[in-house]
């Protein structure tokens, strides 16, 4: 495996790797999460309690699910980075900081305008929505950290620590719930036995899950290859690309 | 469809605003995201290929003085 695997560390495999995989992954999540949201928003039944403002959550949830995920695997990306000095790594994780502050920002609205109606308060200082807070300023944290540093293997050092230490964050965001009374409400997907919802509401919300995933995989491609490209600008390859695709958006 | 016409849809029960308020910040700022990845792009391929006229250019002066002196 480590031979199949050992040609990414370099960067123009990897590049190229992203380029082929990018417009599958466009196409696929674009596709997956607008039907989805069309079935979430159009044609799912109504919620007997909260009737159609319940329909926040095909937005609301894969945002928040998404927010936790991008931020394990920026962690990930810096653990393997520190400990193997992969300098794929810390671009892989600079790819997603972004990424995950953007989900995590709209999982932060979207429940704002959730909880208004439903609580009668735009925001509330309870632990659910502290700690998702806490979280927005993780990735802000670790993209103003990176971005402080003059000398990029070192910035990749610090950020990563950063990332690596707040993934403590991650298990009081889950079990705030639970642990402390809070206005926001029980897990309903991701607990132990059945979830509490009919399958004709909860398949749209695991495909829009799945839509969201998709598309955040597709812009970690391009940002991926962008910081690839960053830290390659005076490579013969990069040269090279850059004049190719200069031809191609001149012959149209 | 669950709803009966386009005027109840976008009613959403009454509430309206708070659910297009969410899937409008969330398209929105999916869009902002995508919009920043696709042009940072362009603006490195572009920085690419200035680097490689001024090289070109260093190259050409330093061609032209060192001409200057010989004649």
């Amino acid at each position: 495996m480590w031979k199949w695997l050992h040609p990414y560390a370099k960067t123009e495999r990897s590049y190229q790797l992203c380029q082929r995989l990018l417009p599958w992954f466009s196409v696929l999540g674009l596709t997956v999460i607008l039907f989805a949201t069309v079935w979430g928003l159009a044609f799912a039944p109504t919620d007997y309690q909260q009737s159609e403002a319940y329909r926040i959550i095909y937005v609301h949830v894969p945002s928040a699910v998404l927010s936790k995920s991008l931020y394990s695997a920026m962690a990930i990306a810096a653990f393997i980075g520190l400990v193997w000095q992969v300098k794929t790594s810390f671009m892989a994780m600079m790819a997603l900081a972004p990424i995950g502050a953007t989900v995590t920002f709209v999982s932060l609205v979207t429940g704002a305008a959730w909880g208004k109606p439903m609580w009668g308060t735009w925001w509330e200082w309870d632990a659910r929505l502290t700690s998702q807070l806490i979280l927005l300023f993780l990735f802000l944290g670790v993209i103003s950290l990176y971005k402080a540093f003059e000398d990029k293997q070192q910035a990749g050092k610090a950020a990563g620590v950063m990332a690596i230490v707040g993934v403590i964050n991650l298990p009081i965001i889950h079990y705030s719930v639970q642990w402390w009374n809070t206005l926001h409400q029980g897990a309903t997907i991701m607990k132990l036995g059945k979830p509490s919802m009919p399958p004709e509401m909860l398949w749209p919300l695991l495909l829009s899950i799945l839509g969201w995933a998709i598309v955040c995989g597709a812009v970690f491609l391009l940002r991926m290859q962008n910081e690839i490209l960053q830290r390659d600008l005076r490579r013969p390859w990069v040269v090279a690309l850059a004049n190719k695709s200069s031809t191609l958006s001149e012959g149209k | 469809m669950h709803f009966e016409d386009f005027s109840s849809f976008f009613d959403m029960g009454g509430y309206g605003l708070y659910v297009w308020l969410s899937f409008g910040a969330a398209a929105l700022s999916l869009l902002v995201l995508w919009l920043d990845s696709f042009f940072s792009k362009r603006t490195l391929l572009t920085q690419v290929l200035n680097e490689q006229a001024r090289q070109v250019r260093i190259k050409a002066a330093a061609e032209q003085t060192r001409n200057g002196e010989t004649i």
